[in-house]
């Protein structure tokens, strides 16, 4: 082993790493099949990796078309039927029919062949899982993103999905309602100013981590006439200090349903003087109801009543 | 003097090694084989069997969509697995010997946490070198090199790099690295989930274009390595005894480093962090063939193959249709065989 034999070996390794970063991708052919990515087709079968998606298309009367769903979309059931109950659209049959779903894992890491397996038209997906929409997409079936950033957005994505589905109609009657109940409440409480409004403090899934500017959950606060402590951090979902939360004094705090328990928050060391907490105004919000989709009418609606009970006691 | 003569000796010894590796070779292509015949979708063996030798479904009674199972989503599968598989225990057995160590792994310099790094800025800020879908793997790939690179930048003195030196040097560089991870994901929002099952490891987004990719590089290093067998079983004895019987030990590690950055830069990108398998199966292979790596190399590459194949199958199929992380069933799976092996065949293994 001598020096001119090192060269040789590390002209061989720079030579097998261009070959590995370029040679990547033209040596297999892909396998398509002609029933898969036909354009122009009406979409029959759906898989929906998003929940939100999923509660869209059970609110426009599509749920049959249905075939495959992701994890959480099953799990939106599981909280009870109560949680659909006064919901816009056609939701009644959403906690029940979802077990007849075929159950494709989870969003982020989906089982790839049943996806395939089920024939789908089409795949409605997050737009974050990247990896796992450019694999299906590379399988030849076309996939829907889905990013919808606040209330509009909402809109917007259900009229997409009703029109890929053929229920326009219900879509727009789907979001009528909507826009009706929001109106209702933001009439209310447009007039507030900042002093009548109460300081939230709204805690995820982790402790002492919340929403910031951004964010969905942050947009329904101050809909529902709440001022965020976190509206202006500069992360979306900032993790905050104790004593900032304590310093702050939160009028009202919420957190999500799989979050702390209300009296694990109660409990916390220091928190017995928050007034959110003397005045036993600390809830647990439905964790269905803060995401976009239909329901989230009635998380604002469930906001407005816990921060402003003299308006709609 | 009666017995058998050394050349006698030597000629038993290849036959029994030839033996063992021919046997290996067999058992990996039967696990390539039947694991490609499991899966959710029930697909008859017969049915697999005929696909992969290039049936198509045009006269055939099976939905043409299982020829897109099997060849596009369990077959790159598979291999990829079988690959990085290989991949990580060649590249154990390796350290192990470069660091007279056995909790060396590949992981050990930190390239795991460098790699970790480069694929979350691609996830989280969409920084890559070059706008393309392969953005991840590749800034996995890029910045597990630029680590080792670090690495040994760092721990140099006079163009020598002790051995301790390098190993805290990997430590220190690696915590940085995976300081990083942790900011970046603070600050990811949605795509947390996706860097956190990326840490994890896993093979579900497996594809051709991923094999095309890792295969060549991982062939070449596996190649590489084995082409210096000899030298692994010389540094055993020593940095200093291997001088002696003429070995350039600083050259060598250089070249031994760079080869198992590469083979493990290349299986870390596309598949993310698989712990454990880099670290245990030359351990195991060393219990059963003992420690020359004329036959620890070829054995660990062919049964970490089986091993990572056979997990991943597990990880798919256990609890479906949701997938387990495949790192969490190489830990299930390895110990307590390990510790078995441990127990029972108390070998000398070579420290």
């Amino acid at each position: 082993m001598n020096k001119s034999n090192a060269k040789i070996v590390y002209a061989v390794i720079i030579v097998a790493v261009i070959i590995g970063s370029f040679g990547g991708g033209y040596l297999f052919a892909k396998v398509l099949t002609p029933e898969t990515g036909q354009e122009g087709t009406s979409v029959e079968r759906i898989v929906s990796l998003s929940a939100a998606c999923t509660e869209i298309i059970y609110a426009i009367g599509a749920g049959d078309k249905l075939v495959g769903v992701d994890q959480s979309s099953v799990d939106y059931a599981l909280s009870g039927n109560e949680t659909f109950e006064g919901a816009p659209g056609q939701l009644e049959d959403y906690p029940v029919d979802i077990f007849n779903k075929t159950n494709v894992g989870k969003a982020s890491n989906p089982n790839m062949e049943l996806i395939v397996s089920l024939h789908p038209d089409i795949v409605f997906a997050w737009w974050y899982n990247t990896d796992v929409n450019k694999r299906i997409g590379d399988l030849g079936i076309p996939v829907v993103t889905v990013n919808p950033q606040n209330v509009s957005d909402v809109y917007n994505l259900i009229k997409t999905v009703g029109a890929l589905v053929g229920k326009s109609v219900e879509a727009d009657a789907v979001i009528s309602e909507m826009e009706m109940r929001i109106d209702a409440i933001a009439e209310k409480v447009l007039n507030l100013i900042n002093e009548e409004k109460p300081l939230v403090y709204y805690e995820l899934g982790t402790a002492l981590k919340t929403v910031g500017p951004g964010t969905f959950t942050n947009e329904l606060i101050s809909m529902a006439g709440g001022i965020n402590i976190a509206a202006n951090e500069s992360v979306r979902y900032p993790i905050l200090s104790n004593e900032y939360i304590i310093e702050k004094n939160p009028d009202v705090i919420v957190v999500v349903s799989y979050g702390a328990s209300v009296d694990e928050i109660k409990n916390r060391e220091g928190w017995q003087n928050i007034d959110a907490v003397k005045d036993d105004r600390v809830y647990a919000i439905e964790s269905g109801w803060v995401t976009a989709s239909p329901r989230l009418v009635l998380g604002l609606e469930q906001f407005a009543q816990w921060f402003h009970p003299e308006l709609f006691g | 003097m009666k017995g058998p003569g050394i050349d006698d000796l030597y000629a038993r010894r290849r036959l029994r090694r030839a033996l063992i590796l021919l046997g290996l070779s067999v058992a990996l292509f039967l696990t390539i084989i039947s694991s490609i015949c499991i899966g959710p979708v029930k697909i008859a063996p017969l049915t697999v069997i005929k696909i992969l030798f290039g049936a198509t479904h045009s006269s055939e009674p099976w939905p043409p969509i299982y020829n897109v199972i099997v060849l596009d989503v369990r077959l790159p599968r598979v291999l990829i697995s079988g690959l990085v598989g290989a991949a990580l225990s060649v590249a154990g057995a390796a350290m192990q010997a470069l660091f007279r160590n056995p909790m060396a792994s590949p992981y050990i310099l930190g390239i795991s946490s460098g790699a970790a790094f480069g694929a979350s800025l691609a996830i989280v800020g969409g920084f890559t070198v070059m706008a393309s879908i392969y953005s991840i793997p590749l800034m996995a790939f890029i910045f597990a090199l630029i680590t080792i690179f670090l690495v040994y930048e760092i721990a140099k003195v006079n163009g020598r790099t002790p051995l301790e030196t390098l190993l805290l040097t990997g430590i220190a560089v690696g915590s940085l690295f995976s300081a990083l991870v942790s900011f970046m994901q603070y600050v990811a929002g949605e795509k947390l989930s996706t860097i956190v099952f990326w840490l994890m490891g896993g093979f579900w987004t497996s594809d051709w274009d991923k094999f095309a990719i890792a295969a060549p590089l991982i062939v070449f290093g596996i190649i590489a390595i084995s082409l210096f067998n000899r030298h692994l079983n010389l540094i055993l004895m020593g940095e200093e005894t291997a001088t002696n019987l003429g070995l350039e030990v600083e050259t060598f590690k250089k070249i031994i480093l760079v080869l198992v950055s590469l083979v493990t830069a290349a299986a870390v990108s596309v598949c993310g962090i698989i712990g454990f398998v880099g670290l245990i199966i030359p351990h195991m292979m060393r219990i059963v063939v003992g420690p020359d790596h004329r036959i620890l190399t070829p054995s660990s590459c062919i049964v970490g193959a089986i091993f990572l194949i056979w997990v991943d199958t597990l990880a798919r199929t256990i609890i479906e249709p949701t997938e387990l992380p495949v790192g969490v069933i190489t830990a299930l799976l390895g110990v307590p065989f390990f510790l078995y092996l441990l127990r029972k065949r108390k070998r000398i293994m070579g420290w």
